[in-house]
């Protein structure tokens, strides 16, 4: 934490500030530091609805080239001051929030495209890109990124690599960590680093993965390259609506078995297929809604996508037909606007888990029994987002309509929900949940964050259902 | 507080980020506090804890100023959250609590004194009386001091087209610049004054080249109480539905879609259409079809109010441009004078009146 404004430290500080990033860099105006107070975690969110003060930054930093980050991170170095760095704040399990004051380092004014290899298909930029501007501006020539996020236009690359983001397209073109070929990263201590230039090496660790996921803590990532792709000639789409989830999920694990390469699979859940898919493509079933599509070049799809069709039949789904495959590509991103996204006075998680294809039904029924149950006034959904040759993430939600209004009472039930379930009768309960758990391979951090542990086990323990 | 009559707005836009990446305003200053979600929490607050909140916080107020009123943010929408309805009303409040800032003070204060953008130019076609005309030309304040030759170019067209056309040119603002900066009460004023001119003229049609003049008649004096009694178009629907002697152009141009036209009233088709039936070949301009391009044109005097962020949002586009030479076509006057008159370096853009002029067959 900075010292307060009235201290001649302060200025001091500032002024340093001040000339590592120029008048056009530093902020500290109350409307920029409301705007860093919350990102897109739902407890700030809740903390401002209840009319909470708001946990600030004491500045904020926007840099505009490498070095003038490396002169912030020296400067707050020396005076010991906390930096978090800030991209677009989109991030939903609060990462970027200035929890300890200091110095937010919003990374946007560094979003230049530095370099596109039309030889190589990579292209160089700073990690402040807007991933949106970013798109447009590689398919303005002539190329795309393939990172199709839902959040793409809120936030920025930088971003998604401090949080291995995930684009829509995952299944075929990867999660940010495949995209990324090399970094240039700030070190706390202000050093500058390049990794290598190419992500396969003879021998070694590799550095370059060793940032990405580091969610900001390891450094402020500046430069990157990246692969980029030609633009298909065709990309196509399919859905199926399956009796349930469990003869869906069978198809989409034989679609990745089958070793054929869609661009995308996804598979909804039966309540997330009734709510979600209802309100913004008008299907009105029951079961499970389960699209995928190919791209590349036309003759490859049509084939690919026969066979892909052919799998799925073999679970006597009913066919919704390319059309109903395509409203989904083409609306996306609008599960993401208000109305459609849950939005308080409801509270809302999202616990994104991976698991192998023995394991991940296993996760999802665990999941949902450990929320259920121990939350009776939760309701948990889920679809699956990204598929692997071994596996897929769950991407599953918890979502309470009426959560208590003291803020202090909000807060504490929603870290209950991420908590492992805190007595030995729970944990028996949810057995499942304990060993489906083992083969998760990725879960945020914040799943568990030693804070709110801490003030969760201080609370009653939660009645389950033995 | 008018801006409770935003709740949804506000309940929509304060955790949402899905157009922060075309708000005009933050694709140049890079604040979080300049895209919607960032002005709809501070407007949250204010909500919460009454207009108090700007005294505690000075730089609110100003914050709201820096909004260019695109309404890109909402024409992007799937829900067409009014995110640029928002910040109007807390305008509005803030001038009704006598809390605006004093920049914005002072420039309402010239504009009700009735003066324009800038000085009437030489050039500027002066106001005629016709009998019998079949249309009003009216001339908004920046083309009347900055942009002549738009009118110039509107009235070649006309005479081709063998039509009487008065030419009104009002000294001062008809009431649009003030009601983007949130006085209600002296834009309604002002509006009135203007409707009693449209009405004792008994022409019946009304139109102008200005986007943000076509707004305010068409879409605020309405909802200010102003009845019109006529019909009002902008040219380029106007001079769409002419028979026009036209030469066809060999040229390329890009055309750059107003905030009014566009995002206010759809209107994305006509002026390309009028361009293509001069024969010019389109090329989409920039990186994508959804920001603004108007450089402050929704906030109608932007160039006064903020003359930092609007030399930003010049270099913006400038730096967009594919090459320097590119020819640019607006349909906005205020647009044209930031591009060719305000700030370096010199760039080729056209109004869309000159576009079509330029091709009248000799
Ligand atoms: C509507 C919506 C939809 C979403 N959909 C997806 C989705 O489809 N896929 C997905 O993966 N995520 C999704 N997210 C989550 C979010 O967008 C991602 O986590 C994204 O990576 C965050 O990027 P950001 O720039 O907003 O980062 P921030 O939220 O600003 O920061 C996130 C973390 O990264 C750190 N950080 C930021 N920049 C840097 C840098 N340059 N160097 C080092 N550390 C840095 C921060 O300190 C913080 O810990 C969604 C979010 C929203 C709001
Ligand atoms: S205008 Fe729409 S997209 Fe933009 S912040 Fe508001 S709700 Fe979100």
């Amino acid at each position: 934490m900075l010292p307060s404004p009235d201290n001649y430290m302060f200025r001091m500080i500032y002024s340093e500030l001040l000339d590592a990033v120029g008048p056009e860099g530093i902020r500290v105006d109350d409307s920029e530091k409301l705007g860093h107070s919350i990102d897109y975690y739902w407890m700030p969110e809740m903390w401002h609805d209840r009319n909470q003060p708001p946990r600030t930054p004491d500045v904020v930093v926007l840099p505009d080239n490498t070095q003038a980050v490396a002169k912030v991170m020296k400067i707050a170095n020396s005076y010991k001051i906390p930096v978090t760095p800030w991209g677009g704040g989109s991030g939903s399990q609060g990462g970027a929030l200035p929890v300890y004051g200091g110095i937010i380092l919003d990374t946007k004014r560094m979003n230049r495209i530095l370099e596109i290899d039309t030889e190589s298909l990579t292209i160089t930029c700073e990690t402040g890109a807007n991933t949106q501007q970013l798109e447009w501006a590689v398919e303005k020539a002539g190329y795309s990124t393939m990172h199709f996020p839902a959040s793409i236009a809120c936030a920025t690359l930088g971003g998604f690599l401090a949080h291995r983001g995930t684009g829509v397209l995952s299944t075929k073109y990867g999660k940010i960590e495949d995209m990324v070929m090399s970094l240039e990263v700030v070190t706390p201590e202000g050093e500058i680093i390049n990794t290598l230039p190419v992500p396969r090496h003879a021998s070694g660790p590799d550095l370059t993965q060793l940032f990405v996921g580091s969610e900001g803590t390891l450094g402020v990532m500046t430069k990157v390259t990246l692969k980029i792709h030609p633009i298909p000639e065709a990309r196509e789409f399919h859905a199926f609506l399956f009796k349930d989830m469990h003869s869906a999920m069978a198809a989409g694990r034989n679609i990745m078995a089958s070793r054929l390469r869609p661009a995308v699979i996804r598979l909804y859940d039966g309540p997330e297929t009734a709510k979600l898919i209802k309100k913004v493509l008008g299907i009105e079933r029951q079961g499970a809604y389960l699209v995928f599509g190919f791209d590349g070049d036309k003759e490859m799809v049509d084939l690919e996508m026969a066979r892909a069709c052919a799998i799925c039949r073999q679970e006597n789904p009913e066919d919704l037909g390319t059309e109903m495959g395509k409203a989904w590509w083409d609306h996306r991103y609008k599960f993401f606007y208000p109305p459609y996204m849950f939005q308080l006075p409801q509270a809302f998680g999202t616990l994104d888990t991976v698991a192998t294809f023995a394991n991940i039904e296993k996760v999802y029924w665990a999941m949902k029994q450990t929320v259920e149950t121990n939350f009776p006034q939760a309701t948990y959904i889920g679809h699956f987002s990204h598929w692997y040759e071994w596996g897929c993430m769950l991407y599953a939600r918890f979502i309470i309509d009426q959560p208590p209004a003291d803020p202090g009472e909000a807060a504490n039930l929603y870290n209950r929900i991420w908590d492992p379930p805190p007595s030995p009768t729970a944990a028996s309960s949810t057995s499942t949940t304990a060993s489906a758990s083992s083969s998760v391979v990725s879960c945020p951090s914040s799943m568990a964050p030693p804070s709110t542990s801490s003030s969760a086990s201080s609370e009653p323990s939660i009645p389950t259902a033995s | 507080m008018h801006l409770d009559s935003f709740l949804s707005v506000i309940n929509a836009c304060r955790f949402c980020f899905m157009c922060r990446h075309i708000d005009t305003t933050a694709c140049v200053s890079y604040k979080e506090s300049d895209i919607p979600r960032g002005r709809a929490l501070i407007l949250d607050r204010v909500r919460m804890n009454g207009m108090a909140e700007f005294e505690r916080h000075p730089d609110f107020a100003a914050t709201l100023y820096d909004c260019a009123l695109s309404a890109a943010c909402r024409y992007h929408c799937v829900s067409n959250y009014d995110e640029a309805g928002l910040v109007l009303a807390a305008r509005r409040d803030l001038v009704e609590a006598k809390m605006v800032p004093a920049d914005v003070a002072a420039l309402a204060g010239k504009l009700q004194q009735g003066a324009m953008p800038g000085p009437i130019s030489p050039d500027c076609p002066a106001p005629t009386t016709v009998a019998n005309a079949d249309i009003a030309y009216l001339i908004d304040g920046y083309t009347a001091a900055y942009q002549p030759e738009v009118a110039v170019a509107f009235l070649k067209i006309a005479a081709a087209a063998g039509l009487k056309v008065q030419v009104v040119r009002p000294e001062g603002c008809i009431g649009k610049a003030l009601l983007t900066l949130g006085y209600q009460a002296a834009a309604k004023e002002a509006a009135a004054a203007f409707a009693q001119t449209v009405r004792e003229s008994g022409i019946a049609t009304w139109v102008t080249s200005s986007p943000a003049a076509y707004d305010a008649l068409v879409r605020d004096y309405p909802e200010l109480g102003v009845e019109l009694g006529v019909k009002v178009e902008h040219t380029s629907t106007y001079l769409l539905g002419l028979k026009l002697p036209l030469a066809a152009a060999n040229q390329t141009v890009y055309y750059l879609d107003s905030d009014f036209l566009r995002n206010y009233h759809d209107l994305t088709v006509p002026p390309r259409d009028l361009l293509a039936a001069c024969g010019y070949t389109l090329r989409p301009f920039g990186t994508n079809p959804e920001e603004s391009y108007g450089l402050g044109e929704g906030a109608v005097v932007f160039d006064l109010l903020r003359p930092g962020l609007t030399g930003k949002l010049r270099d913006r586009l400038v730096g967009l441009m594919d090459t320097p030479d590119d020819l640019l076509v607006t349909a906005s006057p205020y647009t044209k004078y930031v591009l060719a008159k305000l700030g370096t370096p010199a760039v080729r853009v056209l109004s869309l009146e000159e576009a079509v002029a330029g091709q009248l067959a000799r």
